[in-house]
């Protein structure tokens, strides 16, 4: 048990964070089809402002985190409105976000470099805030990453079911024509979308930035968890894209009690395949989808 | 000059291989899939390690190679069948995830990240190539071979049947194609074709290690058969061609080796944005003069047996929508 309960608690906090990003990506995804693949570049263009801004510059990490999220829906917007809007079908829209990620990685290359960076932990919130047993202490920081993580779910899934707006996303969800016909119009609502799931990225970005550091291509490990866990969590159902990013880091991390900690992707890969030939439409899917 | 042209020779035909092994997969199924680089891997580990620590001829290496890439796509097809289009490509992202994963970690299997060092030339029977002019005969007899079979495979039968399961795979089922079996076949052809490109590979550079076989080989590939036409046979070896030469055209004007790369790769994305944007079908979009033809002349002989009355426009109308 001596690594169990340290690798749970890693496993809750890396579930949380990615439960945020794989919202993050569902929300686009489901109302509008658009594989916004280049959500990983909105993840790491986030971490890179924000690492400039806080690290680079030396400015309070607040700063950085509202430069990253004003990065972030700058680019997602640029995806929207100057890249996927004017292809029509998902195959192209796919491969030019492919191509995009690729892009903006090797920008970011250039113009940092592609030596690791990190952003210093500020003090309040490194030391410990209680423990589990001797060898599973939850620092201060972990568990404000659970309880922000969390926190800002339950506001997406209030957002969704609460407001108008929120109810337009599911409806054009589940049928964008039929959507379109009761006069709810997608452009602006898929925007708000994507300026939604740009922020929700950001968040991301903040704690894996402060937990791992950053490269240009670290957008690709989260974007990789965010998709498998949106495949997992059910077609066209963003509680079900949280869930899944939430189960999945769990399961990568305790998956490795007995492994070595490199084959947590494959794990994920496991778990995808094993769901999608079981049960394909997802956990969360209602019948019919 | 000419030692430097005859160096890239093999690389082109290395990829033209690969990017014909993608359009077998993408142009007859419609799948789109980034898991052609796992296969490469495979058979540029296969035989790598086979001729290194075992000592096997290279002849003998290629068919493990082709078996084990085979039954991966074979076991790819599972979740293929059950899902919608586009999913496809997250799950053959997640596979490509996996399979870095394998050649990077499983080092009792693969060296892990040490790579496969020392791999022999390549030799079958009296064949030993050892200079850049003989891999470039050699691997461009072999692309050639490739591209020919794949030409040929198009305007087939089998071929035919493969284009109508990708255009409308109910259609085609309700007609008694069993759909299964002919996605089976491409995705085993697909991948063991992508495993002979990387068989290829592994006693021309002599040296293979995970950081080659990611993702981004993938794209690449991808890149190449987007950039000549989804589907078309001479696209995939222009895309190809192209592709291979353009980033050795960048390491000519002289810039830092990390600068050169990065920028290659930038080049690479805005080229496949550009063309998807302005010529979404490639440069050479597909298209089967000869099966047209026969297509002609088999709706004639229908028409002068009058059996079958105007059941062609029927049917062109039909599917019009």
């Amino acid at each position: 048990m001596s690594t169990f309960l340290p690798l749970l608690v890693t496993g809750v906090t890396l579930g949380s964070v990615l439960a945020v990003l794989s919202l993050g990506f569902a929300i686009s995804y489901w109302p509008s089809r658009h594989f916004h693949f280049a959500y990983g570049s909105v993840f790491i263009c986030a971490t890179y402002a924000i690492w400039y801004v806080a690290a680079d510059r030396g400015w309070p990490l607040a700063i950085g985190i509202v430069a990253g999220g004003g990065v972030a829906v700058v680019v997602g917007l640029a995806c929207y409105f100057v890249f996927y809007r004017p292809l029509r079908d998902e195959q192209t829209i796919f491969l030019t976000s492919f191509a995009l990620s690729i892009l903006v990685q090797n920008v970011l290359q250039i113009l940092f470099s592609a030596n690791p960076q990190a952003i210093q932990l500020p003090h309040f919130l490194a030391g410990r805030a209680f423990s589990l047993s001797a060898t599973a202490p939850v620092t201060v920081f972990a568990l404000a990453e659970i309880v922000i993580c969390l926190g800002i779910w339950a506001l997406v899934e209030l957002f969704l079911r609460r407001s108008r707006a929120g109810t337009g996303l599911r409806a054009l969800s589940s049928d964008p024509f039929l959507t379109e016909c009761v006069g709810i119009e997608s452009r602006r609502l898929t925007a708000l979308a994507y300026v939604i799931g740009s922020l929700l990225a950001t968040v991301g970005a903040v704690f894996f930035a402060l937990d791992y550091g950053l490269t240009p291509d670290a957008g690709t490990t989260p974007l990789f968890y965010a998709i498998n866990a949106v495949l997992i969590g059910g077609t066209f159902s963003m509680t079900g894209a949280g869930l899944g990013g939430l189960l999945l880091g769990l399961v990568v991390n305790l998956g490795i009690w007995h492994l070595p900690s490199a084959w947590q992707t494959s794990i994920a890969f496991a778990v995808l395949f094993i769901i999608l030939v079981v049960r394909p439409q997802g956990l969360l899917a209602r019948a019919g989808t | 000059m000419v030692q430097y042209l005859l160096s890239l020779g093999p690389v082109v035909a290395i990829y033209v291989i690969l990017a014909v092994s993608l359009n077998i997969v993408m142009g007859s199924t419609g799948v789109l899939t980034v898991a052609q680089a796992g296969f490469m891997g495979v058979g540029a580990y296969s035989t790598g390690l086979l001729t290194t620590d075992h000592h096997w001829p290279l002849i003998a290496t290629l068919p493990v190679g082709w078996v084990i890439a085979g039954a991966l796509g074979a076991l790819l097809l599972l979740p293929a069948l059950r899902i919608q289009g586009l999913l496809y490509a997250v799950v053959s992202f997640a596979f490509m995830v996996f399979a870095t994963g394998v050649f990077t970690n499983a080092n009792g299997l693969t060296h892990g990240a040490l790579g496969v060092v020392g791999i022999p030339f390549f030799t079958v029977g009296p064949i030993h190539l050892t200079s850049n002019r003989d891999y470039c005969i050699a691997y461009c007899a072999i692309a050639l071979v490739v591209v020919f079979i794949y030409y040929r495979l198009t305007a087939s039968p089998l071929g035919v049947v493969l284009r109508a399961v990708r255009d409308d795979t109910d259609a085609a089922a309700s007609v008694g194609v069993d759909t299964v079996r002919e996605r089976l076949k491409v995705f085993v052809l697909g991948a063991s074709l992508a495993s002979l490109s990387g068989s290829l590979y592994a006693p021309l550079i002599h040296y293979v290690d995970p950081t080659t076989f990611t993702v981004f080989l993938s794209f690449l590939a991808i890149t190449m058969v987007v950039f000549g036409g989804i589907g078309s046979v001479f696209g995939a070896v222009l895309g190809a061609t192209l592709l291979t030469l353009l980033p050795d055209a960048i390491t000519f004007i002289h810039l830092p080796s990390t600068t050169g790369g990065a920028l290659a790769q930038i080049i690479y994305a805005g080229a496949v944005i550009l063309v998807l944007r302005l010529r979404p079908r490639g440069i050479v979009p597909e298209r089967n003069w000869r099966l047209r033809k026969r297509l002609a002349a088999m709706v004639a002989a229908r028409q002068g047996a009058e059996t079958v009355p105007q059941l062609e426009p029927g049917l062109a109308a039909g599917s019009d929508d």
